[in-house]
């Protein structure tokens, strides 16, 4: 053991010669091993290793000092060497800057924009903990809908029958006339909430208890803004506020609700109102009402994973309580929990655009948008510096004579990409500051660049790194591979494979531009089609007035449509229940020849014998409506051709003089069928419509017009509605906008991916005219040369243009599949959509390489027609 | 003459009384023996490595051996520059000392 020789620990050597530095460690070594070799012997290995450590400490802050002074020495040097360049050729450094800065810019605001889609729901307390309750329906079997409409009885069943849900409640919309004295509005974001709403929401009460404002029925909860409208200055506390005629206590005031929140509202009713107002009409209490689907229903649980008991109790809730109605009636509704924070961006149940939702698909998008953009002003960057590096060849070599290592080589030119990086990144938050009110306005967000925030700088910091990084990674691998000898010389021998990965590169660009530029065309087609094509009804020159809130515009329909067709602009007038683009209600119904337990859905439709005319349906079978015929009013039934199919009975004749039940088994006689329309948007399949006369549950009045002045119209219009109905507010629209409406998250969108797909090939061209212009120097002698011995200048720019058409074309052959891949996974959220067509195709690449063609037009003419003497007078 | 430094001074004084045996071990040795300072190998052979670039000393390559894990010695030599400069510390020291026999806490003078 004495005097045994001992290696020093792997650790310890390797950490020594990191510390060390540029000097010759042998020595050092040697000596460390001498003496720990000797410790080692006297005092032990424990000794001996702790001895070592020292070694190791004990001259770290030196050694720290040390390099980073070095480092700073150098980095000034390395940037010096930057600013030069980037004054020597300020038409690549603009191109590099403004590509990296514009890439960044549209990196942060698609930043934003996700972060803010993200984002939604998450101020309330313990948003992991609260979910929203979703029903799977199915009728006779078969999958019916997927909504968030719960029957009533479901909360409070959870809330009593489980322990870990803290709290349960029920939502329901309503809209109508609100009333203080003397104002009167229309409201149309109102809710009827449970009173332990705020237990699960935070959204914040500026005056009044949160924990029984709304315990007492006929109590209203109002935002601040609403209780200006109508109190003003007053403290609206204790006030008395009538809604569609029922007098309701103002018990607190709300804070304006977060945009960032899916449920949107102004006033708050309690649930108990409505509870108490149906028990008068109906002698029924809400709580057995497992068929009214009229409750969005959310929980919270004490745990944010809901134990599977709870979760299969849920499932199954319909079945406890309801099950021989389920049975009697041939339905089955089932409900899942999914958790507030999905609700708006990845719900599987529809809300008919009740509450907010976004659309995950879109996120993706724009992510992968951002990231393309990104790559390409990367690719300009590392595309130019490589091909400028002939320039800086001589630069390289003499460093690398001077003594300059390979890695201290690579890290220059790293710092090289870096800085410009961070250059444009200064840009590309001035950029923001300005695109951002236009953005805003594009997006409907209330979007903000927050930069005091140390979160947010450290954030912006290392996506630059990155950006250097992936920027600056491949010239610093390519230009420090040189030989010295070599580039002393200007030999440019390892150009060639310089040169493929230049126009490999350039291709991608090529190929991600067209992929972008398809993809944009094929949105706005599809888009185009929605807002265009036939909907099976005239939606052009509607004017459509909801009745709200009293009753009086019902009662009084007949004379207010005879008053307003006497002027000769109103071709026809019809009220209904509904109007295509608006939700619609359905019953339950069985048709003939199908058993007493298997009942159907079907959604139904009240109007007039007018709505054929007014609204331009046609006849597929029998007839419609008629004021002659009394019994009409009564039992008559009109179908459309899907509830035809939807019944099984095949032709539309078939369908005439059949029966079926509905509402309390009374029975109905079927007269006629409609052709097929479009009653919502093209997103989703003809639905299937039972249409009946009933001169109740009318909710709009529409005008068909056949205008030459629309204010004289509108004015007449008013006019009439006034007398008719004095003091009852007129909100009319028109139906094609309303019916439009509902593209309108998808034309944002497409405006935004237009936006992004002009940038794209903005940058692309950018560094295609950068390359250009770099090839067009290199090839100068031999262009002199050519012109000198007889070459035109046309077949010059053939000879020069050449080069890009085949570029292109090859973009065109790998972004064709991709774009086609993409734009069909899309086209899939739409049960009608366009025929991709090659066309588009073919446009779009003739559209890539005109672009190319006119980027590198410039230089090809240049030098085309640039005198041979000039290149070829000096030998260098 | 540019004046040493104190570290300098030491580590040429700790070579030159080495003669022959002056590598990495036994330097570090002496200065502990003499002024208690421990160096780490790396301090040491940084501050050898300055006094090489400034000329105060040459290397010469020595034999390896077993404990030394089969690697060379480095040994220093003072060169003729080194011994001017020791010199010229030498004679500074004996000019500003001169006369100097003990030095106590002056109460007069501080008052």
């Amino acid at each position: 053991m004495k005097n045994e020789i001992r290696k020093l620990p792997v650790i310890v050597e390797g950490l020594l010669r990191l510390l060390s530095g540029p000097i010759n460690t042998t020595p050092m070594l040697g000596d460390t091993a001498e003496e720990y070799t000797q410790i080692r012997s006297e005092k032990g290995s424990f000794a001996a290793n702790f001895w070592c450590l020292r070694q190791i400490l004990k001259p770290l802050p030196s050694f720290f000092i040390n390099y980073f002074r070095w480092s700073m020495t150098m980095l000034r040097n390395y940037l010096k060497i930057v600013f030069r360049n980037i004054r020597k050729s300020k038409g690549f450094s603009f191109i590099n800057i403004f590509g990296l800065s514009t890439g960044i810019a549209c990196s942060i605001l698609i930043y934003l924009y996700v972060h803010y889609e993200l984002s939604y729901d998450n101020f309330h307390k313990d948003p992991g903990r609260i979910f929203r309750l979703g029903k799977i329906f199915k009728a006779n079997g078969q999958d019916a809908s997927n909504s968030v409409w719960l029957p009533p009885p479901v909360a409070p069943a959870v809330l009593r029958d489980y322990p870990e849900v803290e709290e349960a409640v029920r939502i329901t919309f309503d809209n109508g006339f609100a009333r203080y004295k003397d104002k009167t509005y229309a409201e149309k974001n109102v809710i009827v909430a449970d009173a332990g709403f705020f237990n699960i929401f935070n959204f914040t009460l500026i005056s009044g208890n949160p924990e029984n404002a709304l315990d007492e029925p006929y109590t209203a909860v109002l935002t601040k803004d609403l209780a200006e409208r109508y109190f003003e200055e007053a403290n609206p506390m204790g006030k008395t506020l009538i809604f569609n005629e029922i007098s309701y206590k103002i018990t607190g005031v709300l804070a304006q609700v977060p945009e960032k929140s899916h449920l949107q509202f102004d006033l708050i009713l309690s649930l108990k109102s409505l509870a108490e107002s149906r028990r008068k009409r109906q002698r029924r209490s809400l709580e057995e009402q497992w068929w009214y689907h009229a409750f969005i229903t959310y929980i919270k649980t004490q745990d944010a994973l809901p134990s599977q008991e709870l979760i299969d109790g849920i499932y199954n809730i319909s079945k406890t309580y309801a099950g021989d109605q389920e049975e009697q009636l041939g339905f089955e509704q089932r409900f899942a929990i999914e958790p507030i924070l999905d609700v708006y961006l990845n719900s599987d149940y529809n809300s008919e655009g009740y509450t907010k939702s976004g659309n995950s698909t879109y996120i993706y998008l724009f992510i992968s948008t951002a990231i393309f953009i990104l790559a390409l002003a990367c690719i300009n960057f590392a595309n130019l510096t490589i091909a400028r590096s002939v320039g800086r060849i001589k630069e390289v070599g003499l460093r690398m004579v001077v003594g300059a290592k390979r890695k201290q080589l690579a890290f220059q030119f790293l710092t090289d990409a870096i800085i410009i990086a961070l250059i444009s990144s200064i840009l590309a938050v001035i950029i923001v500051k300005f695109a951002l009110p236009y953005f805003r306005l594009l997006t409907g967000q209330q979007l903000y660049l927050k930069f005091i925030e140390p979160g947010s700088v450290i954030l912006l910091l290392c996506f630059t790194l990155f950006t250097g990084v992936i920027s600056g990674f491949y010239p610093a691998y390519y230009l420090s591979r040189l030989q010295p000898a070599e580039s002393i010389k200007g030999k440019t021998i390892p150009q060639m494979k310089g040169k493929v990965f230049r126009k490999s590169m350039v291709v991608f660009q090529f190929a991600v531009s067209i992929i972008l530029i398809i993809s944009s065309a094929l949105v706005s087609q599809q888009i185009n089609f929605m807002k265009d094509s036939d909907l099976g009804f005239d939606r052009e020159q509607i004017m459509v007035i909801p009745f709200e809130g009293s009753r009086e515009p019902i009662t009084k329909n007949r004379l207010l449509k005879n008053e307003l067709t006497k002027n000769s602009s109103v071709l026809s007038a019809s009220v209904s229940s509904t109007i295509p683009g608006r939700d619609i209600t359905s019953r339950i119904i069985r048709p003939e020849g199908i058993p007493e337990n298997e009942n159907q859905t079907m959604n139904i439709l009240f109007t007039d014998p007018d709505f054929l005319e007014t609204f331009g349906l046609e006849i597929a079978a029998g007839r419609f409506f008629s004021d002659e015929v009394m019994t009409d009013s009564s039992d008559a039934f009109i179908l459309n051709e899907e509830a035809v199919r939807k019944f099984g009975w095949g032709y539309p004749q078939n369908a005439i003089g059949k029966e079926f039940e509905y509402a309390r088994w009374k029975k109905g006689r079927i007269i006629g069928v409609v052709k097929d329309y479009h009653f919502s948007s093209l997103h989703s399949k003809v639905i299937p419509i039972v249409t009946q006369i009933k001169n109740d549950e009318l909710r709009y009045i529409s005008l068909k017009l056949n205008v030459k002045d629309i204010q004289e119209t509108i004015s007449y219009i008013e006019n009439t509605w006034k007398m008719v109905l004095p003091g009852i507010p007129v909100n009319y629209f028109f139906l094609d906008n309303d019916f439009n409406a509902q593209y309108n998250y998808e034309e944002k969108v497409s405006i935004l991916f237009d936006v992004f797909t002009y940038i794209a090939i903005i940058i692309a061209c950018l560094g295609l005219f950068g390359l250009a212009s770099f090839l067009a120097e290199q090839r100068k002698k031999e262009i002199g040369i050519r012109k000198a011995i007889g070459a035109t200048v046309q077949s010059i720019i053939c000879d020069f243009s050449k080069v890009y058409v085949r570029w292109i074309i090859l973009a065109n052959v790998f972004a064709w599949p991709v774009a086609w891949i993409l734009i069909e996974h899309w086209l899939q959220n739409f049960a009608y959509r366009i025929d991709v067509g090659l066309s588009t195709f073919i446009l779009s690449g003739l559209a890539a390489l005109l672009i190319a063609l006119m980027t590198v037009t410039y230089q090809s003419i240049r030098s085309g027609i640039a005198d041979p003497v000039n290149s070829l007078r000096y030998d260098s | 003459m540019k004046e040493l430094t104190k570290a300098e001074e030491i580590l040429l004084l700790t070579i030159w009384r080495l003669k022959k045996d002056a590598y990495g071990v036994p330097i570090k040795q002496r200065i502990k023996d003499l002024t208690g300072k421990d160096y780490a190998y790396g301090t040491l052979y940084g501050l050898l490595e300055q006094l090489d670039k400034k000329g105060y000393v040459t290397k010469k390559a020595g034999e390896p051996t077993p404990e030394r894990g089969g690697r060379s010695k480095t040994y220093y030599r003072l060169s003729i520059t080194g011994i001017e400069a020791l010199k010229y510390s030498m004679e500074l020291h004996r000019v500003i000392w001169d006369g100097v026999s003990d030095i106590t806490f002056d109460e007069e003078a501080n008052r």
